[in-house]
């Protein structure tokens, strides 16, 4: 077969290509471990608030700068509503909904979940930098949707 | 094989026919080319254009098809999506 000197001059930069990109998606999850949030647990979404963690939401010391955020979303709140956290801790968010698909988002950061009934998703990351976030929903949920955030202070 | 003399010059009908000696040719007399007509029309079979029925091989090379552009093309659009990639992809490491 032949095949122009053209074709194979951009059928090798395709497939170059092809292979860098999943090469490097291939480091990055199982080398790195960068996974996207984890949604392997269940739950019953009429039992939160009776079923442990969801039953005292809040941030939970886990270990030395080690913690676990556990927060229960539903039409149009997040519990808690404000966190503090220390600068530099690693915390676990794992979140639930009670009622509808929900969003479960820190705009700048890489935090960003579907939060489902029946399914508790989780993430582990680090807070570095000091200040303010604003946690959204972003998924529409109702008539409240907008009005659905919480704060997360990170502290010294 | 038939000759025609004219003078001391002999050479080959055939030939002569043929165009070979077309130089020579061009030398005849009228009356040796009324001699080459009356002999044709005697004694020779007239030619006659028959198609040929054996596939004539085709000895030129095909041209190639310009494809200057297309590559030029491809190669804007896979660079677009090199660099938007990599973007994305530093942001979510710039995140981390």
């Amino acid at each position: 077969m032949h095949i122009h000197k053209y074709e194979k001059i951009w059928l090798t930069f395709g497939i170059g290509c092809l292979v860098v990109f999943l090469t490097v998606v291939g480091v990055s999850a199982f080398a790195a471990g960068q996974q996207p949030p984890s949604c392997l647990t269940t739950i019953d979404p009429e039992k939160v608030d009776t079923t442990p963690p969801f039953n005292q939401p809040g941030l939970v010391k886990k270990g030395n700068n080690e913690y676990e955020l556990n927060i229960v979303v539903a039409a149009f709140s997040f519990t808690p509503n404000t966190i503090e956290i220390p600068k530099g801790a690693k915390v676990t968010i794992n979140v639930t909904s009670k009622d509808v698909i929900h969003g479960f988002q820190i705009p700048g950061t890489n935090i960003n979940m579907m939060v489902e009934p029946g399914y508790v998703n989780s993430l582990t990351t680090t807070f570095d930098e000091p200040g303010e976030y604003t946690i959204l929903c972003n998924e529409y949920c109702g008539a409240g949707h907008h009005m659905m955030t919480a704060r997360i202070k990170v502290v010294e | 094989m038939r000759k025609v003399t004219v003078a001391t010059v002999s050479y080959s009908y055939d030939s002569v026919k043929a165009g070979k000696s077309a130089g020579w040719r061009a030398c005849l007399t009228d009356v040796m080319e009324d001699e080459f007509k009356k002999e044709e029309g005697d004694n020779m079979t007239k030619p006659e254009w028959t198609k040929p029925t054996a596939t004539i091989r085709q000895t030129k090379k095909e041209k190639e098809p310009a494809l200057g552009g297309t590559l030029a093309s491809v190669f804007l659009l896979g660079f677009f999506i090199i660099f938007a990639w990599v973007s994305v992809y530093l942001l979510f490491l710039h995140r981390l």
